[in-house]
């Protein structure tokens, strides 16, 4: 009598391990959790006014780009789109030249009360938004600052460079020291040692720190609308309307969906970016 | 040193705030006509509102046509809004000329004394504006400064399929809440005023005796000390309601199959069954154990820098064609009450029958504190 032996997997195929099925679990969960959403936001800006999506139907019974005309017949939201990206890079580089010193500082060298300035830092993003910008209004006002583009730029700069600052100073803080003697050993003066050294190591956190100011300016609604509207008006206090009080499901599915894609495509481009720095800077290609 | 004493003087002046308004010529006092000659001198018409810009918009545009006035209007957040005009109430002159104001607003505008006013008698044809609405805004006497531009009026939505024969009385509604548990939706009252519409419906129907709080400015204790009994019966009846987000949640809630019945305003309705968002064979009706409704109304900021052209846009938004159109396009009913509206979800005898008033401001108020305090966090 034979006995009967299972086939023994070719080597170098991978077998399906533990880790493997909870890494595809986590990835299937997270596709839905994000996917879905998503996808609901897209078929509600699709639904055809005259035939409404009710229960019991699946899916909307006819679809129809009347919600996204809708949308851009009654909100200046094109305006709004070349405002947005003009104040959002011009506050992401204000905010990094005014961090630079700062977060240079903070990252490598130690004195007193450096903990609690690192606090404090955070305190804009910790406050309500209106209380803040009924705040700064009233100084933006007195400076004459209100219903400025230059106004608009440095309100933005103010309240993205916690980003910024906590981003750079740990960025500044991760350089080894080892590194910063060798290449003085080895003769680097201070200009060699910021372009050899400083820059390609903080390159990633500059990076990250640009990509969430950029994305806090695209966002901001408070103090935007209270300095800025109505000569100015942004992406968010063109579209928070819609998503507020009088919520309506379509308008709000046509302003998610516009509001969500250049932080989706920001990100995209920080995931791959910063990989690639990270593993650089890790792996010594310095 | 210099930007030291800067810096101090800046935050002094900050700590001061306080209304300092600019000299104004007298539009209150002047002929209507004078007004219009210099509204057609200023530069246009900032208008803010929170929702209708389908609406707002077009009549913008009419409005330019006409008088050659520009009108730009800006659809904020509802909260954000006022937010701004109290911000901009220290300057001498603010950015917005006329305000879309709901009845929770109406409170705060008036302790930051920040409306221009009292419009009532200023603008043509007043008295044919809704006279409450005129003098009180969900519950807060605001003396005429605020316009009444629409009403609207609070009803329960029903699936007619699901629910045949709507109940009418308290008796009615109580046995039809038994015999379906969940299928009623209203909204958490802080988060909208079709669920406060319905809270005080609950209370009045079993306290009765609503006009013992009718004039009150401020809230008599004594007046409430009964309450406690509106809160035990919705705490036994809670797992019998569906208490949703926010208006359109409730309104939501029925397209959706969960629920058969739910309070809802009339104008939120029209725009759910304009969009999509409510199949088309809904159905709104007032019973007769009452709902509230009031409507909501255009302001002008006292620092507003174009006050004869907000003034003249308040005018022309109030016109019988404008306040057609308006019911038209959102299906809020009319201000006026010498015209009809055509679109209206709701006949106005059944306005009249059904419909009743808010209760006075302060004890609105302290019911929502309370629906929220001795109901949902029990």
């Amino acid at each position: 009598m034979t006995a009967l032996a299972l086939p023994r997997p070719a080597a170098g195929l991978p077998r399906l391990s533990l880790g493997v099925f909870l890494t595809a679990l986590a990835a299937i969960l997270l596709l839905l959790w994000t996917g879905v959403p998503l996808l609901m936001a897209v078929l509600w800006s699709l639904v055809d006014p005259d035939k409404p999506w009710s229960y019991p139907d699946f899916l909307p019974p006819s679809l129809s780009l009347a919600q996204w005309k809708y949308v851009f017949t009654y909100s200046s939201i094109g305006r709004a789109v070349a405002t947005s990206f003009t104040i959002a890079p011009l506050a992401t580089l204000l905010a990094f030249v005014l961090s630079l010193p700062t977060a240079y500082a903070l990252g490598r060298y130690r004195f007193a009360g450096k903990e609690t300035l690192k606090l404090l830092i955070l305190l804009p993003i910790v406050m309500p938004g209106m209380v803040i910008a009924l705040f700064l209004s009233r100084a933006f006002d007195m400076l004459g600052l209100s219903q400025s583009l230059f106004g608009l730029v440095l309100g933005h700069t103010l309240l993205g460079m916690p980003f910024m600052l906590r981003i750079l100073a740990t960025a500044f803080e991760a350089i080894p020291q080892d590194l910063i003697d060798a290449a003085r050993n080895l003769g680097a003066g201070w200009p060699a040692l910021v372009r050899r050294v400083l820059v390609p190591m903080v390159l990633p956190g500059l990076f990250a720190g640009a990509i969430f100011t950029f994305i806090a300016s695209l966002e901001e609604f408070n103090l935007t609308f209270v300095i800025g509207t109505p000569t100015f008006e942004t992406i968010p206090t063109v579209l928070f309307g819609y998503l507020g009080y009088h919520f309506v499901r379509t308008n709000a599915a046509v302003v998610s969906i516009i509001l969500m894609v250049p932080s989706i495509v920001l990100l995209f481009i920080a995931e791959r970016y910063l990989k690639t720095e990270y593993l650089s800077s890790a792996f010594g290609k310095l | 040193m210099q930007r030291r004493t800067f810096l101090i003087a800046a935050v002094t002046a900050l700590s001061i705030g306080g209304p300092v308004l600019a000299a104004d010529a007298d539009y209150l006092s002047m002929p209507w006509d004078k007004v219009v000659e210099a509204a057609k001198g200023q530069s246009g018409v900032t208008f803010y509102t929170w929702w209708g810009e389908e609406f707002w918009r077009d009549a913008g545009k009419d409005f330019e046509a006409r008088y050659g006035i520009p009108v730009r209007v800006i659809v904020g957040d509802r909260a954000a809004n006022i937010g701004k005009v109290v911000a901009e109430s220290s300057q001498a002159q603010g950015t917005i000329d006329v305000l879309h104001v709901g009845g929770v607003e109406v409170k705060s505008l008036l302790d930051a004394k920040a409306l221009y006013g009292p419009l009532k008698g200023i603008i043509p044809d007043s008295d044919k504006l809704d006279p409450k609405l005129f003098a009180i805004q969900e519950g807060f006497a605001h003396k005429g400064y605020l316009v009444p531009v629409y009403r609207n009026q609070v009803g329960i939505l029903y699936d007619p399929q699901k629910v045949p024969n709507p109940p009418q009385s308290w008796a009615e509604f109580t046995a039809w809440l038994d015999a379906n548990p969940g299928q009623f939706a209203f909204n958490d009252p802080s988060k909208g005023g079709s669920g406060q519409a319905f809270v005080q419906t609950v209370l009045l129907n079993i306290l009765g005796n609503p006009e013992k709080y009718a004039g009150d400015t401020e809230m008599d204790k004594a007046k409430v000390a009964d309450w406690g009994q509106v809160w035990s019966w919705l705490n036994a009846n809670e797992s019998k309601f569906t208490i949703t987000a926010s208006n359109n949640d409730s309104i939501d809630r029925v397209n959706q199959g969960e629920v058969a019945m739910a309070a809802a305003w009339d104008d939120d309705t029209s725009i759910a069954l304009a969009k999509g968002t409510l199949f088309k064979r809904a159905k709104l009706y007032i019973p007769s154990m009452g709902l509230p409704g009031g409507g909501d109304t255009l302001g002008i900021p006292a620092n507003a820098p174009n006050k004869a052209a907000a003034l003249l846009f308040i005018s022309y938004l109030t016109e019988a064609e404008t306040q057609k159109k308006l019911n038209a396009v959102l299906g809020s009913y009319l201000a006026r009450t010498d015209v009809a509206g055509e679109s209206a979800l709701l006949p106005e005898e059944q306005r009249q029958k059904n419909g009743v008033a808010w209760l006075p401001g302060p004890y609105k108020k302290y019911y929502i504190e309370q629906f929220v305090s001795q109901v949902l966090q029990q």
